[in-house]
């Protein structure tokens, strides 16, 4: 068999030689009539068979379609949620960050700053001032640390996705369920 | 004759033939770039197997979970060829058809292909799995 229509070819050969010999006979095109007619119907049926797997399929390529569909909104909404919980988490580290920092420095300010600036340049206002300048510098200083603590948490989770072993659901498109499989990353 | 077994791949089936039994395997799924190429092998065997005259009866269990329109032809060959083998052998011919519970198409599938060889088949809802 060296294609897929090698019978067909056979046939149609052998009656060709036939012709071409002028040697047929009233037997010889029954036969081929009759062969001809078996062809056609293997091939209907094959066509029958063939659509119905290929509609399998595509029942199949649908559920996966909207099985993806349905797994990038749910990761969308918990890379949010995770987002969500990650800056609220950060924020309150920072938070209590600032809130130890502004003690320190009112009470640095209250103790030494204040009175030396007092003492040596004299002017009160300079020191309400300095306490303005230190609030705004306070607000900025607590930006910058919640970004860099969630630069660092994101680099953590990224590091520990990276190391842990990778688990992907397959979708078993002609079972129609679902499977997991665990490879290393 | 030797015994005859392709093992199986991602995509094409398993195929197993024992000498001493007579019995057949086709399992698993079968659509490979090139289906005349794979399934030529199999044919060459029977060609070969009904020449020796050591034919004895034979069991085909097919049992198969996808196969794509050119190993569907193959696989008609390979059953019709083996049938007519049988026949001029005089040998007696079974085939079961396995498939799963749920499955209607291949069900369905079995009896298309079992009405276009002229055939009886014994069908088995119990899985295809590789026995």
């Amino acid at each position: 068999m060296s294609n897929l229509f090698q019978d067909e070819n056979d046939i149609l050969e052998e009656f060709q030689k036939k012709i071409d010999n002028k040697s047929y006979t009233h037997e010889d095109v029954i036969t081929f009539k009759e062969q001809f007619e078996g062809q056609t119907a293997e091939s209907q049926v094959m066509l029958k068979i063939s659509d119905r797997l290929q509609k399998r399929l595509d029942t199949a390529n649908t559920k996966i379609k909207e099985k993806n569909e349905e797994i990038v909104s749910k990761n969308e909404k918990l890379n949010e949620a995770l987002d969500n919980l990650m800056k609220a988490r950060v924020g309150k580290k920072a938070s209590t960050i600032m809130f130890t920092a502004t003690i320190l420095l009112f009470v640095s300010e209250e103790l030494y700053v204040g009175p030396l600036l007092e003492y040596f340049v004299g002017y009160a206002y300079l020191i309400l001032i300095l306490k303005g300048a230190v609030a705004i510098g306070l607000k900025s200083f607590e930006s910058v640390l919640e970004n860099i603590f969630v630069n660092g948490a994101k680099k953590k989770i990224v590091k520990e996705a990276r190391s842990e072993p990778r688990e992907t659901k397959t979708y078993n498109i002609l079972e129609g369920s679902m499977s997991k499989q665990s490879s290393a990353a | 004759m030797e015994n005859f077994t392709i093992e199986p791949s991602p995509l094409t089936p398993f195929v197993s033939f024992d000498n001493q039994t007579g019995i057949l395997e086709l399992k698993g799924r079968s659509s490979p770039d090139n289906a005349v190429v794979f399934y030529e092998q199999v044919i060459s065997f029977f060609d070969q197997y009904f020449v020796t005259g050591e034919a004895g009866d034979i069991t085909i269990n097919v049992g198969l979970e996808y196969f794509n329109t050119s190993s569907l032809k193959c696989i008609f060959q390979i059953l019709r060829r083996i049938k007519d083998g049988a026949e001029k052998a005089a040998r007696t011919l079974e085939i079961n058809w396995f498939y799963e519970e749920d499955d209607e198409d291949m069900l369905e599938t079995g009896e298309d292909i079992s009405s276009l060889l002229d055939m009886e088949f014994n069908y088995h809802s119990e899985g295809v799995g590789i026995s």
